[in-house]
């Protein structure tokens, strides 16, 4: 039998090592809808608690948000439960193509394509658009969906510096023999919260021919004046010519990608990419939900007007409260800690102070650079806020890191 | 004599015939049979080349040490390194020491050919450094063809001899020899001490049961001993016995409340006792119509009233006693014990129970002529009959008494001023100690200890550990209960201890884990079941006084109107002991919980020791006592009381690091819901957790018969 | 060698290290198990030694192993050199 004991004992003891090293992943139960506040079960078996969720992406609050979830009840009603095919069969329902066009609307693009989900979005884009003789040249950090996609694609590849445009410059000018170069990047990095200088980005491409593309993933519905994202941010609307992103965070929560950007491109993605080709269409009831989604942001600027108000007050605060932080002006704030075991450690004591944090170490981020990355919401209000950064004050007292440097903590604890 | 080293198993007969002639060899051959041998120290003659030079440093069977105290059987020692001038043994299950460089000067230890595994046989010579082989020898061994008869030769007892437990214990002892042997040695409060020899325990004895006698106490009466771990106690105890009397040991603590219910139900005849208790006997007397006789030993005898009688043990000795002429199911021993609900229950125990109990505590407890004895029990509980008069001076070995409150200081005290060696104590107290902790135990000289047991509640296995890093050997775990006399299931020296396991069935006893739906016994290893046992041990109880229908209640399979001797005797019968536990592979017991005990969440069964167990190996945690506790969704949820060790704060941080840390060994549906932190826990005088005490809180329900409770 | 050594050496200090990182990078120093160099940014590396030393490196042996150092590296290079 394949699976004798010999072959389990082999299995068991790599779980074994991950769990020596310490970077095994835990359990954890959420016994309620997801928003501000959340009951866990943590560890197993535990009695729920009620936290307050600081690490989710659910920045516009719209997780469980009534109206969206009447919306896709209806769609549940009126289009059923699931399409149990691949869009291009018999999967492509009204509603599927009208959320695509209201998002191509929404983020000012010529066209959009659904996928299952934004990596699968980012598996397919590259493949279906890129031949052999194109370069892929990408930021060092963008999106491990991104670096999966472009290794199974057959354009060659190469890296700049992160957001270093005089390295990209450089590269793009090594790469001026190849027949297209395409610039990847993230709009808002997910693990530093810092926003790619997209304008610049945009400039450079015009320079040297270049095409460019953005997963705007952590940006879509709430960065720029009214949410479009990272290039309505930098002013640089008609100058991407592919997004990819996701309905999977601030945009409802549930699930769902896109590609969207120049008509050729999402034609050839409709044609050609494996993801969208060999996998179930999105179901009724979530693309109904979507839109919805997408009307609540088009129509005001509310929530994430109040997003950004809840990441000023945050950072203010727990800078003032003597804390490390890094990223830019964006709801995902990395509470910078340096050290491993410090990070899991007072992401554990957080947890008893019912603030739910995650500590995050290699290889998530590199080597030395440990933190808890706080993600922001519209749905906190000011006394949850207020919690979070006195839990966050009471446990760095505890561990001595207050008003202290990277030098100061390092010293203290080791890298 | 003869040392052998580095044999291998197949050269086992070889090394017989090299032994034959030898003084060695009638001692090996009563001990083991090929393939098993027992472990002793030698001061070796040469025999050949390196083994006997090894053999003959003292050094390397000091590290040996406890492995051979507690007689190890060959495959537990692997010889894992030898480098000239030191040899390092590992004993499978104890711990690792090393021998002393300077003792084991150049000799060179080979490892066997297979498997690593050097035996070290070495015969005993000399028995100077205290390393013998166990009395059970081999635990398999005793298993085979046991009969009880096995009991009778350890006591020597020839046919025809006089069965009665207060004679065995004392008469017996002298005639045998030992009279001027101590028995006793007592240290009081205020510390008063006194020592008895076993002629003094044979005509004091004498002199209580001539008194009572006078008294107008006939056989068969019961006679209640009422008073503090003074010696009267233990002397009057076998003053009873020996005129035919039923004694009667409770509590001193016990209120007047608790010792009416118990004196009416026994109907008891006379009563010892105190200055210091007697008042609680007066407040009581005229509702107990059955009381004649108030016999105060100790106090001020101006200040007696009418009716009560003053006995001065001293000035009774008497050298002549005809000893009622009892036999082996001639009732000795009456003890209460409680149960969950209604009143307690008396349990009685005949003479034939000091088969049992001799033999147990021979195995067991490995007691032997030149031991030095401490249990700490009180004979108000069986514990403190059994095997604090009963079994070890059956077997003519002297014991120590302390009388005084628990401090460990004061325990240790104890030990080191007396030499103790083979110490029998309870979970609660142990679990006290390790509160003490090591820095405690340092202050003192603990170096006689040579055999520890345990008795009353489940030993945790944490406690196991600590007490096997700290007195260098662990606490061996006891199973028995009040109705069954004896040690039931228990771990033996010689047989692996796995920490937290109630360990095997003494031998001649059967036990099996039952069904909890059929009834049938269980099969499949780990499957928990009730804990059962054939009955017709010797020690067993013979009735419930009074109590019929609750005597029938614990035989499985029972007919309706079946008598007590019936029940007995009926070898298809299974006896019930209200526990549950599982069996393992290796045929260990695991104990789970009471029955009363266990906790049913949303349809799981969680037995309350395996969480205990848990929480208390935090090191936060000192005691743990876990519930069921009403809720809506699943009926019941666990729930879990703590005590905790100095210098810890149980703030939301600690909390969520201590269900971090059991979730290691507990599956989700063990963990508690809820933890709360006590004082202290709630438990009965004999130190047991009343669970059903706590239960009863968080249920809103009547606490039931709370005599027993500490704080009366 | 040496000066292939330097070449490497200045080529991964331009390509991986920051301006303003304080990191000192030498002949020896572990690049992709320090993190200075991971997998994905690899590729220009393995780009660079092609065309500079105009060879060919099989996927099989372009390993984080075998570009860990530069003294690594320069084996590498060494056995595809004619």
């Amino acid at each position: 039998m394949a699976y004798s004991d010999r072959m389990r004992g082999m299995f068991a003891a790599e779980i074994e090592s991950i769990k020596e090293k310490g970077l095994y992943k835990e359990k954890r139960f959420i016994c309620s809808p997801q928003d501000a506040e959340i009951e866990v079960e943590y560890p197993e078996g535990a009695a729920h608690r009620k936290v307050l969720n600081f690490c989710a992406n659910n920045y516009l609050g719209l997780s469980s948000h009534p109206d969206v979830i009447a919306a896709a009840h209806a769609g549940l009603d009126a289009r059923g439960y699931g399409m149990s095919s691949v869009r291009f069969i018999c999967g492509t329902q009204d509603i599927h193509r009208e959320l695509q066009d209201r998002m191509s609307a929404f983020l000012g693009t010529e066209s959009t394509l659904l996928f299952p989900s934004c990596m699968d979005a980012n598996a397919g884009v590259f493949e279906a658009v890129l031949e052999a003789e194109d370069v892929i040249i990408a930021d060092r950090l963008i999106h491990a969906s991104l670096v999966d996609g472009i290794r199974l694609c057959s354009a060659q590849y190469d890296t700049f510096k992160h957001m270093n445009m005089a390295h990209l410059e450089k590269k793009l000018e090594l790469h001026r023999d190849k027949r297209t170069r395409l610039i990847v990047t993230d709009g808002v990095f997910s693990m530093d919260g810092d926003l790619i200088p997209l304008d610049e980005v945009c400039a450079l491409a015009d320079a040297y021919d270049a095409m460019v593309l953005v997963d705007d993933s952590h940006a879509s519905g709430f960065i720029g004046k009214t949410g479009r994202g990272t290039h309505e941010h930098f002013g640089v609307m008609d100058k991407v010519d592919l997004i990819t992103t996701t309905f999977g965070k601030g945009l409802g929560g549930a699930s769902g990608g896109c590609v969207s950007g120049r008509a050729e491109l999402v034609e050839l993605c409709r044609q050609k990419a494996r993801p969208y080709l060999f996998s179930n269409s999105l179901a009724p009831s979530i693309v109904a939900g979507s839109i919805k989604v997408l009307e609540l942001v088009s129509g005001s600027t509310e929530r994430r007007d109040k997003l950004e108000r809840n990441t000023r007050y945050f950072r203010e605060r727990i800078t003032a409260a003597g804390l490390q932080v890094g990223g830019q002006d964006t709801p995902i704030v990395p509470v910078m800690l340096y050290n491993a075991k410090l990070a899991n450690d007072m992401a554990r004591d957080m947890y008893a102070e019912g603030i739910y944090v995650i500590g995050f170490f290699f290889p998530v981020v590199p080597s030395g650079a440990a933190r808890i990355r706080v993600q922001l919401s519209a749905a906190h209000e000011t006394e949850h806020i207020d919690k979070a950064v006195a839990a966050f004050r009471k446990i760095g007292e505890k561990y001595g890191i207050l008003g202290l440097d990277k030098k100061g903590i390092v010293e203290k604890y080791g890298l | 004599m003869i040392v052998g080293m580095g044999i291998d198993l197949v050269d086992i007969d070889g090394f017989r015939a090299r032994l034959a002639g030898s003084p060695g060899e009638a001692l090996i051959a009563e001990l083991f049979l090929p393939g098993e041998i027992a472990y002793a120290k030698t001061q070796a003659r040469p025999w050949e080349t390196y083994a006997a030079r090894f053999a003959a440093k003292e050094a390397a069977f000091k590290a040996l040490g406890a492995g051979l105290a507690q007689g190890l059987r060959w495959h537990e020692v692997e010889v894992v390194r030898a480098e000239s001038g030191a040899v390092a043994l590992e004993l499978r299950g104890a711990a690792r020491a090393r021998a002393d460089e300077k003792n084991v000067g150049g000799c060179r230890v080979s490892l066997s050919h297979s498997r690593a595994v050097a035996l070290a046989v070495v015969v005993m010579q000399n028995e100077q450094e205290g390393f013998r082989v166990s009395n059970i020898g081999s635990y398999e061994q005793r298993l085979k063809d046991f009969d009880w008869n096995e009991a009778r030769k350890v006591l020597d007892w020839r046919e025809g001899e006089l069965q009665n437990i207060g004679h065995m214990c004392s008469d017996r002892i002298c005639a045998r020899g030992h009279a001027g042997k101590t028995a006793l040695i007592w240290e009081g409060f205020g510390g008063g001490e006194a020592a008895y020899t076993f002629d003094d325990v044979r005509v004091l004895s004498n002199g209580f049961a001539g008194m009572l006698r006078d008294q107008g106490v006939e056989p068969g009466d019961r006679v209640c001993l009422f008073m503090d771990k003074i010696p009267a106690l233990y002397i009057s105890f076998l003053g009873v016995l020996k005129m035919g009397g039923i004694a009667q040991p409770l509590f001193s603590a016990f209120g007047d409340d608790s010792l009416e219910v118990r004196l009416a139900s026994a109907e008891t005849r006379a009563i010892l006792t105190t200055g210091k208790h007697v008042k609680k006997v007066r407040k009581i007397l005229d509702k107990l119509p059955a009381l004649e006789r108030v016999i105060v030993v100790e106090g001020n005898p101006d200040k007696l009233k009418d009716g009560e009688v003053f006995y001065d043990m001293e000035a009774g000795r008497s050298e002549d006693f005809a000893c009622f002429r009892s036999g082996p199911e001639t009732p000795s021993v009456l003890h209460y014990t409680s149960g969950t609900t209604g009143q307690p229950k008396g349990a009685q125990h005949v003479h034939d129970s000091i088969w049992g109990q001799a033999l147990t505590a021979h195995w067991v407890l490995d007691l032997r002529d030149d031991d030095i004895y401490w249990c700490t029990a009180d004979p108000g509980w069986v514990t403190g009959t059994s095997y604090g008069i009963i079994g070890p001076w059956a077997l003519g070995v002297t014991q120590c008494v302390l009388d005084s409150g628990f401090t460990s200081a004061r325990w240790y005290q104890f030990i080191q001023d007396n030499r103790i060696t083979v110490w029998y104590s309870a979970p609660t107290a142990i679990r006290s100690l390790m509160r003490d902790g090591k820095e405690t135990v340092d202050k003192y000289d603990l170096s006689s200890l040579r055999h520890l047991c345990s008795v009353g509640e489940p030993l945790n296995a944490e406690a196991v550990v600590w007490s096997e890093e700290v007195f260098g050997k662990p606490f061996l775990d006891t199973f028995w209960q009040t109705e069954t006399g004896a040690m039931m299931i228990t771990n033996y020296p010689g047989l692996k201890i796995k920490p937290g396991s109630m360990g095997k069935p003494f031998p001649g006893i059967t036990a099996a884990v039952l069904d909890l739906e059929t009834h049938e016994p269980l099969t499949e290893p780990g499957k928990v079941g009730l804990i059962a046992f054939r009955p017709g041990w010797p020690a067993m109880f013979r009735e419930y006084r009074n109590q019929h229908d609750v005597y029938r209640s614990k035989f499985v399979g029972a007919a309706p109107d079946a008598t007590p001797d019936q029940l007995r005797t009926d070898g298809g019968l299974w006896y019930v002991s209200g526990d549950r536990a599982s069996i393992d592979p290796d045929g260990y017991f695991w104990f789970v919980g009471r029955d009363d005990d266990v906790i049913n969440t949303g349809g799981h069964l969680v037995g309350p020791f395996e969480v205990e167990s848990a929480l208390i190996e935090h090191e936060a945690i000192a005691e743990a006592a876990v519930v069921g506790k009403p809720d809506e969704v699943n009926m019941e949820v666990v729930k879990a009381f703590v005590t905790l060790n100095p210098g810890f704060d149980f703030d939301d941080m600690l909390e969520l690091d201590v269900m971090n840390f059991i979730r290691k060994s507990l599956s989700p549906l063990a963990m508690p819901q809820e933890i709360e932190v006590m004082e202290k826990l709630p438990k009965t005088r004999s130190g047991k957790i009343l669970r059903r005490y706590l239960r009863a809180l968080e249920w809103g329900e009547e606490v039931g018969d709370l005599s027993t409770l500490e704080d009366d | 060698m040496d000066e292939m050594k330097d070449t490497i050496l200045e080529y991964i200090i331009d390509e991986y290290v920051d301006e303003d990182d304080d990191l000192e990078v030498t002949y020896d120093t572990p690049l992709i198990s320090s993190g200075i160099v991971d997998s994905f940014s690899m590729v220009s590396l393995k780009v660079f030694l092609e065309k500079k030393y105009k060879i060919s490196l099989p996927d099989s042996e372009a390993t984080p192993e075998a570009f860990d150092t530069v003294d690594s590296i320069c084996k590498l290079v060494d056995r595809h050199l004619g």
